[in-house]
């Protein structure tokens, strides 16, 4: 049984602007659904018009079987946590815990369970009696939690609720939430802008792009087989490699010719993605991902790799392994989809520093043995079964 | 400020300054507490000769001052409630609703509050007497509420656009109506500024002479700046001592509630002023 259904759902704001255009998808019950999705994707719009705090343009809302298009949000059985916790801050953590229960006319003892169930569950016990203002930053998270929990609500929505947390509480929390939404099997849309946290928590991944949806799937299958050229932009840290290259096709498989350079396709490859063969004599836009790409001097000969030939620009050593960072006569395959992604995350100079000269930018993980260095002419093995093709124009994948 | 004249002149100036404040409240307080006798005498010195506690007496009893408080008391405190009812949902509504044209309804809100009382009383007047509500504590609490409720909108206006919306939004998904997140979240959190608006509101219908002047006529219905006027006034002798008990009395209560509530007055006035 769906918990949330989602069909047709627009939002136009007053001015013309579309927020969310035509979102359909639906939650089964006790699921982990993620929206992601670069600012201004409509992520938080879709969360708030489920919450009620957005009217909803049209389309029609469904929780738990029920049309709640024109119900408001205290009628919903919905718990939300906010981005700013939204505690309130005249209240002690213990009353902010017992309000929505309060609203409800719950008897006291049954509050009093309840509120003291909800602390232990987030280990709230100690700052009860204390008021926001005297929380830190982590513990007020908590509070908000523990605030969404008592209720016990159908779903809980999230908006971005570890981003005003450090780097390392966030880590914390994004397994702690999991398993506290794992424990209460409660349905759970959440909306966050990281593609690491919408990887890590959700069962399921939807990812957004202006007020349209991308893709929804598992994080493995947004990984292994994105649909277009942002999800496989958005998806996976460091991103996917993205080149500009010209198929063509001969007997035995084919070239894919890319700068001075040129990778071939035997026929066990090209029947992965048949429909690629309508692309002969085409530009199209090929993707590997950085781990695909292997040290030739390290990796084993096998029939499937290729080898490529690039400049080293950058090592990045982690420790568990190494970022090569390096340049190749190509043009990358920017379009303005990548751009905004790059913006995003912050790596827009490089890219436009490799757009001009028809040098494109790079990053392939090697184990931590790996021997290059820095501005070193090195030959790269391309795994070739698992590279990605798109349709430089409308940006879809070339699978079938 | 270093040097040490400097100093001496800084403090000289705020001395003087503060003892010609306060100087006339003290010549009050002080008269209060003589005999009629020596408070009628030219020569009446700084502090009396022998402190008398008549002048409250004759106030309380023969002059009956008590009504003219209990007037004042009852119509400053209605003004306060419904001014405080009626500008919370409108600061409400024009701090979150979005309403159109907002900016323009509080420049005329302002504009109202500003409008010289001179000129507000011939107008009214004609209206009261009209609608036969001359002399009655009606006329006088719609009249305040003129300018209190300009006032408090604008006040709590600036005070709830502060408070941040997911504060309600959250309260909503808890399982609130709009009315009960108003209730139960926004108002506690803007207390400071209810608290001055009230204070506010309080003292403007307190304080007020000229439309209580304009409007009563019965003593019975006199408020206590009125009756002050009116008070320890004989065809030969006008007694000093009994009009500044009387004026004790009225100011302290507010000079109390004041000093009391300064703490929050100032946080309700300054608020938003830096962030």
């Amino acid at each position: 049984m769906a918990t949330v259904e989602l069909e047709h759902i627009s939002k136009i704001y007053p001015n013309g602007t579309a927020g969310v255009t035509d979102l359909s998808f639906s939650m089964q019950e006790g699921e982990f659904l993620v929206l992601v999705g670069p600012s201004g994707c409509g992520k938080t719009t879709a969360l708030r018009m489920v919450a009620g705090l957005e009217e909803i343009t049209s389309g029609s809302l469904r929780i738990n079987n029920k049309e709640v298009n024109n119900v408001a949000p205290k009628d919903r059985d919905i718990a939300m946590v906010f981005q700013s916790y939204a505690l309130y801050p005249h209240m002690k953590v213990r009353d902010n815990l017992a309000f929505p229960l309060k609203l409800q006319k719950m008897p006291k003892e049954e509050i009093e369970k309840k509120v003291a169930r909800a602390a232990s569950i987030l280990g709230l016990e100690e700052i009860l009696d204390r008021k926001p203002s005297q929380l830190s930053g982590g513990q007020r998270q908590r509070v908000a939690m523990g605030r969404a929990i008592v209720r016990e609500p159908a779903v809980f929505l999230m908006d971005e609720p570890l981003s005003n947390l450090d780097a390392k509480l966030r880590v914390q929390m994004r397994s702690e939430i999991s398993k506290i939404q794992r424990q209460l099997g409660v349905a759970t849309l959440y909306v966050t802008h990281d593609q690491v946290e919408a990887m890590t928590m959700g069962d399921r991944v939807a990812v957004l792009k202006n007020s349209f949806l991308q893709q929804i799937d598992s994080p493995q299958r947004l990984y292994d087989h994105p649909n277009n050229l942002f999800v496989a932009a958005f998806i996976g840290s460091p991103s996917m490699n993205l080149f500009e290259g010209e198929i063509e096709f001969n007997s035995t498989g084919a070239n894919l010719n890319f700068g001075n350079q040129t990778i071939y396709l035997d026929n066990k490859v090209t029947s992965l993605h048949p429909s690629l063969r309508s692309f002969n004599q085409r530009r199209i836009v090929f993707g590997i991902r950085p781990e695909d790409l292997y040290d030739a001097s390290l990796a084993n000969q096998n029939p499937n790799f290729q080898s490529i030939k690039a400049k080293v620009s950058l090592i990045e050593a982690l420790g568990s392994e190494k970022l090569i960072h390096f340049t190749i006569n190509a043009n990358a395959g920017i379009t303005d989809d990548i751009k905004q992604i790059a913006e995003e995350k912050g790596a827009m100079d490089s890219l436009l520093g490799s757009q001009g000269n028809s040098q494109a930018e790079g990053v392939a993980r090697f184990p931590p043995r790996s021997a290059v260095k820095r501005d070193e002419l090195i030959e790269i093995l391309v795994d070739t079964t698992n590279m990605h093709f798109f349709d430089i124009d409308t940006g879809f994948s070339i699978w079938e | 400020m270093s040097k040490p004249i400097n100093k001496i002149l800084f403090y000289g100036f705020v001395i003087a300054f503060v003892l010609s404040s306060l100087f006339p409240f003290y010549w009050i307080f002080i008269t209060s507490l003589k005999t009629s006798a020596e408070a009628s005498q030219i020569t009446s010195g700084f502090w009396p000769s022998k402190l008398s506690f008549s002048a409250y007496n004759t106030v309380f009893t023969q002059d009956n001052f008590l009504q003219p408080l209990l007037n004042s008391a009852f119509v400053s405190l209605a003004t306060t409630v419904l001014s405080l009812i009626t500008s919370v949902l409108a600061a409400y509504s024009l701090a979150r609703l979005g309403i159109k044209g907002k900016g323009l309804i509080l420049g005329f809100i302002l504009v109202a509050g500003f409008f010289p009382i001179i000129a507000m009383v011939g107008p009214l007047f004609l209206v009261f007497r009209t609608l036969g509500l001359l002399d009655s504590f009606t006329s006088l609490i719609f009249t305040y509420l003129i300018y209190t409720l300009p006032i408090s909108t604008w006040l709590l206006t600036n005070f709830f656009s502060q408070i941040p919306k997911d504060l309600e939004e959250a309260a909503m998904v808890d399982g609130a109506s709009r009315l009960q997140a108003l209730w139960k979240i926004v108002i506690p959190i803007a207390v400071p500024g209810i608290f001055t608006a009230a204070i506010l509101s309080f003292i403007l219908a307190w304080n007020d002479f000229t439309f209580a002047l304009s409007f009563i006529s019965s003593p019975s219905h006199f408020t206590a700046p009125l009756a002050i006027v009116n008070l320890g006034q004989s065809q030969f002798q006008v007694f000093y001592n009994r009009i500044d008990a009387a004026v004790v009395v009225t100011t302290l209560p507010i000079a109390l509630l004041v000093l009391l509530a300064q703490k929050k007055i100032i946080s309700g006035l300054t608020a938003g002023a830096v962030k």
